[in-house]
């Protein structure tokens, strides 16, 4: 039989799709080469009766327009906002009240970055309903993006400029560069302050109750699923796509695909180089990626240690530095691990008890500025223990005897997350966080991404403008584009 | 009471004196004021620059330099990379021998050099709109021009390496937008910028003044005076009069006395310029918060070498008549950057060197020979203090020729630092280059580059330019925005 | 005059009360919201909360005709409850008008409670007096707490307290020396603890100790009033006028939803007649709004003509849209058709705003369902 759409990838942004495609009566099927849904939000047990989600704490927003389509609240996914982050220092703490009420500088620069956020994601989101010709030369009538100065200038001036006292400015960058990896001095680095790093929406039951709503959602839509088989290649006839084969041989046909993997393993992985134009082979080549993420995961017999820090919920950044995370980020740049890296911890255990034991915990550990390449060879043991203990040392700052509570940890390393999740380099957010890389700016400067120079195949992966910065949209605006590409007739 | 001057002019240096020379020939009673005992401001201290690359052909013509004694030993220098393990990059108007050249290092990137070229200096004509004020139409319509946006939210190294694969040929070309780190965003827009100026009718070129940059200085005094401006040397402005509804009156010197006119235009920052007592009284809060919050961009330090013997730079044969890029990689300047930042001089010095009396023979007695360094990105203030760190500088910069200069340090007979501190406390300037780069400033309308808070001030210096360089274009713009005020009256 | 009076839990209120704020309900001063209202009603549903009850309004009814009287009063039969068990009916005007709606529990075989959020004192007084029936206000006795939420049961067990419990039963019993009555009377799946007023602080800090670990958090009123709108319960006084008319047969106990509190074999009710002579126009629906500005007490469209009129409406942070519950013709009154409202302007958006509102089948999100540790 053939299908009306295919999707690559059951994570959140495949389901989202296949949802939506479902919803509108079209036939879907989703590839999916693990053998369940969910992607990057999965929780799993990493020690006996210790449960943590490996890649992410928390999800970044995902707009109301969409919770309301995909019926998230029915089918247990309630997704609670970010409230509280803290930054503690040795002899002092400071605390960002998320959302709510602004009630100085630093939060209601949130608010404006928060703003920023939904109104891209409402940009996307409508332009892809539009049909728009595929070209190469953005539409001039397009209109400015929100938060576009911020693509030019510093984040240490944005910070300025809003009047941020510096500790705040240092807990402010510490949060929208947590995970990832910038350099608060240099022009461009402003654009951070809407990356995800700065949200932290949470669901009950992690997020990996996220993945099992959408699962839900997206089979009440009738959408099918294939699992276990990793899709090999996509099949092109007279320029039109006709199927996607499968890692055993096996074809699916298909009249157009949705992959949600990025933007390079998309093209890269799915055709052979000489079948595509050389400009679009050039432009994806030159795509910049910036896979900058380790996670660590401690298992804790005891709260006790914690129970110091009050009543802490959020992530907390131990010590941040602007300096410091200009010296990570050329580190970075060079291949090695800084001396000081950036840490952002999270009792996670604390907001979902049904992660640890009672009396126990599980924190987790996000690490910043984690180069995939490292400058002295590959990542053998002895460096993903380097890593666990600067996660460890951190903790200890906050949580004086951390370290003697702890029963068991997992690393997680840029490589095993381009192994897990097929993320090139271990970029979970899909490419750089830059102004010439979003912001309408793609690898061909359209407005709306998800179209791209193969007639019948959307990207629905994180680079996307909108998906740096929110969950489900990729998806959404892919599905939205292939229907209204539909309805023009624009392929049978 | 009337006043006896129409305008005058703060800064006798080459935007100053361009300043005045359009105002006087416009029939207006002008005075040009500097606090040093001779015109020409950092240019004829031979600060932070030490070749013509910038200069507004317009105010060549307008200002009949060529007449007045301007006139050029060196068109266009070859831009040249010296790499540390020899085979020296050299980069010409010739597509097929610069292409030749490139092949040493990279087939692919020899392949890649004309299309890019193209493209780069077509884009650089078209934006010229935006930076030359020439009566030309649709500048601001090119800032929401599709492949502007894109190239203003690029850094210079993502363009580079996205085209070419060397680290000789990107480090050697991405050296010219040194003002900003190769990986922040709008440094693109810096090469672009370089790629559209124009010296003696040819785009993007390098051209060496016969006599040095002294004559340009020369040539600029005469015509200030042939158009009737006054000049007052050693005379150093106190304050900038201001009366009650923020208009500008006039200007108190240090001696005391004041000069009464309704028109000022300073060669200063924008940041010294507003910093004058009276004036700070009658901006708002916001202007001020703005104000203050300017930094200085990156600097860079005009170290000259003299030597008895003439310099011959080893490896294969290049012309010596050209400017020469002293960076390994893109990182190198990054890291420099990065280090600036904090305060410290970099490990690894990246610099641009030419070889003046190779250039001119006349600038020098016989027997003498200079080698001239602008060495850069540094920090304003360095940890220590410049004092202790000039010789370290100097030290680095030796260091760094030996390799390429062989029997530097055995024929070295004198040297010279003017440091980015020198700068700013000889000549009061904040910086030489008006202040920091960054895309909104090459992007922004020229006027708001020149207009200030304040009526009556106009900027004509280095800050009005969108990026800080001998140019002589701030002086005409301010001249044409004080026109343009006019005719509105 | 009737004078304020402060909850049992009151010290630890005002302690734990950020903003300051305060509302009144019952005559009892309480705090509006600890710190943000949507935080609180999300810590409910997905972890664990506690909320001061306290200003239930109570009333014993004891004698021997007790039982009597509660069956002619009540929608729904006395007779057959067990000591230790409750039910949840209406009590209507003699026109058949909702005057009421509560929870009748047995204490013993001539002592009852009636439970109420509303109180309606006089009317229910003058009532038992008729049948000599002895009725007191007890509301001052006891204060209450409720614990709501997935983690609930799991923080009574960390507090020692045994709280196994059916359903509409409670209990009295001693947890480490303080004698507190357990009971599961409410509509959000969780349980209450009725305390003597001294013993107040000592049970909050109690919960408060055994809830630490599953991120307990104190929820306020707000809180509970989204809550009550997320589950579908209306609320007489804020959702609608009860009858107080003795002629007064509005509201119709279909047109606000709570006819499933009838129970059609008991007779013999107050105002029977005029209910089973009546015909239901109105129904009691959710809306589900297109936007997160809500609308209470606005009037609803279908088209041109109005169909109904909207009760209270809040922003659900579960759902992330405004809910409304709201009164409908019943031909509106299918799940799917789709109304609109008029926003009023605000100061932060001047001009109307006209809004879609779809019909839903209440309660608009289940109770949350416990996980057990």
């Amino acid at each position: 039989m053939r299908y009306d759409a295919a999707i690559i990838g059951a994570g959140a942004e495949g389901l989202a799709a296949a949802t939506i495609l479902g919803q509108a009566g079209l036939s879907v099927i989703v590839i999916e080469r693990g053998s369940q849904a969910g992607g990057r939000y999965s929780t799993r047990e990493f020690h006996p009766g210790f449960r943590a989600s490996p890649f992410v704490d928390d999800i970044a927003g995902i707009p109301p327009a969409l919770c309301w389509t995909l019926d998230l609240a029915r089918h247990g996914a309630i997704v609670a906002p970010p409230r509280r982050s803290s930054a503690c220092w040795p002899d002092r703490r400071h605390e960002l009240a998320l959302g709510g009420n602004a009630n100085d500088a630093a939060e209601a620069l949130l608010a404006t970055a928060a703003g920023h956020r939904d109104a891209i994601a409402a940009n996307v989101l409508a332009g892809a309903k539009a049909v728009t010709p595929f070209s190469l030369l953005r539409r001039r009538d397009h209109p400015a993006w929100p938060a576009e100065a911020w693509a030019t200038t510093t984040l240490d001036d944005a910070l300025a400029s809003a009047n941020v006292a510096p500790d705040a400015a240092a807990h402010l960058a510490a949060l929208a560069l947590s995970g990832g990896v910038g350099d608060p001095f240099l022009q461009g680095s402003a654009i951070h302050l809407l990356a995800a790093g700065a949200q932290g929406h949470r669901l009950a039951g992690g997020p990996g109750r996220l993945a099992q709503a959408l699962f839900d959602a997206a089979r009440a839509a009738g959408a099918e699923f294939s699992f276990g088989l990793e899709a090999s290649d996509i099949q092109r006839r007279d320029g039109r796509i006709v199927g996607v084969g499968l890692a055993d041989g096996t074809e699916i046909a298909t009249r157009s695909v949705i992959s949600t993997l990025d933007l390079k393993r998309t093209f890269l992985n799915f055709f052979s180089w000489s079948a595509l134009p050389k400009p679009l082979v050039q432009r994806v080549s030159a795509f910049r990626m910036a896979g900058s993420t380790a996670r660590v995961l401690f298992a804790l017999e005891d709260r006790s240690s914690l129970a110091a820090s009050g009543a802490v919920c959020g992530p907390i950044q131990p010590a941040p530095d602007l300096v410091r995370m200009k010296e990570a980020c050329q580190a970075w740049r060079a291949g090695v691990l800084a001396d000081a890296l950036p840490v952002t911890l999270n009792l996670v255990s604390s907001r979902d008890p049904s992660l640890a034991p009672p009396s126990g915990a599980v924190v987790t550990a996000t690490l910043g500025a984690i180069p995939f390449r490292l400058f002295d060879g590959a990542w053998t043991f002895e460096k993903r223990e380097l890593l666990r203990r600067r996660a460890l040392e951190a903790a200890e700052t906050i949580f004086p005897g951390f370290a003697q509570h702890v029963v068991g940890s997992d690393v997680i390393a840029p490589p095993d997350i381009e192994d897990a999740l097929g993320a090139t380099e271990g970029d979970l957010r899909g490419g750089e966080i830059a102004g010439d890389q979003m912001l309408g700016c793609g690898p061909w400067s359209e407005p709306v991404l998800p179209r791209t120079p193969i007639a019948g195949l959307y990207l629905a992966g994180s680079h996307l403008t909108a998906t740096a910065f929110a969950t489900c949209v990729a998806g959404a605006v892919a599905a939205n584009a292939l229907i209204a590409d539909r309805a023009r007739s624009r392929f049978p | 009471m009337s006043a006896p001057y129409d305008a005058i002019v703060i800064g006798a240096g080459v935007n100053g004196l361009a300043a005045a020379s359009y105002l006087a020939m416009a029939g207006k009673r002008v005075v040009v004021v500097d606090a040093q005992d001779k015109p020409g401001g950092l240019t004829a201290r031979g600060g932070a620059a030490h070749t013509l690359y910038a200069f507004d052909p317009s105010v060549i013509r307008e200002l009949k330099l060529a007449r007045r004694g301007l006139a050029f030993a060196v068109r266009d220098m070859a831009l040249v990379g010296l790499r540390a393990e020899g085979g020296h990059l050299v980069l010409t108007r010739d597509g097929y021998a610069t292409a030749r050249a490139i092949a040493v290092h990279s087939q692919a990137d020899a392949r890649a050099w004309a299309p890019f070229r193209r493209e780069w200096f077509a884009l650089a004509r078209e934006m010229r709109a935006l930076w030359w004020r020439a009566g030309l139409k649709n500048g601001e319509a090119l800032v929401h021009d599709p492949r502007v946006e894109h190239f203003a939210r690029m850094g210079a190294a993502a363009w580079l390496d996205s085209r070419f694969e060397s680290d000789a040929l990107k480090a050697t070309l991405g050296f010219d937008a040194h003002a900003l780190s190769p990986f922040a965003t709008g440094s693109a827009l810096l090469l672009l910028w370089r790629a559209a100026q124009e010296m003696c009718g040819l785009q993007g070129a390098c051209a060496f003044p016969r006599g040095g940059l002294q004559t340009v200085v020369d040539a600029l005094e005469d015509a200030a005076r042939a158009a009737g401006a006054e000049l007052r040397l050693r005379t150093l402005v106190a304050d900038i009069l201001v009366d009650r509804d923020a208009r500008v009156t006039g200007v108190a010197l240090a001696s005391g006395e004041t000069i009464a006119a309704p028109l000022v235009l300073s060669s200063l920052s924008r940041r010294r310029s507003l910093s004058y007592a009276s004036l700070r009284a009658a901006l708002g809060f916001g202007d001020v918060a703005e104000i203050e919050r300017e930094k200085p961009g990156a600097q860079m330090a005009h170290v000259t070498l003299a030597v008895d013997v003439e310099p011959v730079i080893a490896g294969s044969t290049v012309p010596v008549r050209g400017r020469f890029v002293v960076a390994e990689r893109l990182e190198s300047l990054a890291m420099a950057h990065a280090a600036a930042q904090t305060g410290r001089l970099p490990n690894e010095l990246t610099m641009e060197v030419t070889l003046p009396i190779a250039a001119d023979a006349t600038l020098a007695p016989a027997g003498r020979h200079l080698v001239s360094v602008l060495a850069g990105p540094l920090p304003m203030t360095v940890e220590g203090g410049w004092r202790e760190a000039k010789p370290l500088l100097a030290a680095k910069v030796i260091a760094a020729l030996s390799r390429h200069i062989p029997g530097l340090t055995k024929h070295l007979v004198g040297v010279e630092v003017l440091s980015p501190e020198d700068v700013r406390e000889d000549y009061d300037a904040d910086d030489a280059f008006g202040g920091g780069v960054d895309a909104a400033r090459l992007l922004a309308d020229w006027r708001t580059r020149v207009r200030t808070p304040v009526q009556g001030l106009i900027l004509c210096g280095a800050a009005a330019d969108p990026v800080g360089a001998v140019s002589g274009r701030g002086g005409r713009m301010a001249a044409c925005f004080a026109f343009e005020q006019d005719a509105k009256k | 005059m009737t004078l304020l009076r402060a909850s049992p839990f009151h010290a630890r209120a005002a302690d734990a009360n950020r903003d300051n704020a305060w509302i009144t309900r019952n005559g009892m001063t309480l705090a509006a919201r600890y710190d943000d209202a949507e935080d609180e009603a999300l810590a409910a549903r997905l972890n664990v909360a506690i909320a001061d009850i306290s200003w239930r309004w109570r009333i014993a009814c004891e004698g021997a005709s007790a039982e009597a009287f509660l069956s002619r009063l009540m929608t729904r039969d006395a007779a057959g409850l067990a000591p230790g068990t409750s039910f949840k009916a209406l009590w209507l005007s003699d026109a058949g008008g909702v005057r009421g709606a509560g929870l009748v529990a047995r204490f013993g075989r001539e002592t009852f409670q009636l439970v109420a959020t509303a109180p309606d004192s006089e009317w229910i007084m003058s009532a038992a007096a008729m049948m000599g029936v002895q009725m007191r206000d007890v509301a001052l006795e006891t204060g209450g707490l409720a614990v709501i939420g997935p983690y609930a049961n799991a923080t009574l067990k960390a507090a020692e307290l045994d709280a196994e419990l059916e359903p509409l039963s409670f209990r009295k019993l001693s947890w480490r020396g303080i004698d507190v009555t357990v009971s599961r009377w409410g509509e959000h799946g969780g349980v209450e603890i009725w305390c003597a007023p001294d013993d107040g602080v000592l049970v909050w800090d109690r919960l408060m100790r055994a809830g630490d670990a599953f991120g307990i958090v104190p929820a306020g009123v707000a809180a509970m009033d989204i809550l009550d709108l997320e589950a579908g319960v209306p609320r007489p006084g804020l959702d609608y006028s009860p009858a107080r008319d003795a002629a007064g047969g509005d509201p119709m106990p279909s047109a606000i939803g709570l006819e499933t509190l009838i129970d059609d074999a008991h007779k013999g009710f107050n105002g029977m007649k005029a209910l089973l002579a009546a015909r239901p126009a109105r129904k009691l629906v959710g809306l589900e709004f297109d936007s997160a500005e809500s609308a209470p007490f606005t009037p609803v469209f279908r088209g041109e003509k109005t169909v109904g009129q909207t009760f209270r409406s809040v922003y659900s942070p579960a759902l992330k849209r405004a809910i409304a519950l709201a009164t409908v013709d019943v031909e509106a009154s299918q799940p799917g058709i789709v109304l609109s409202l008029t926003l009023p302007a605000t100061m932060a958006r001047p001009e109307l705003r006209k809004v879609s509102a779809r019909v839903t089948r209440l309660p608009f999100l289940a109770a949350p369902v416990s996980i057990e540790t």
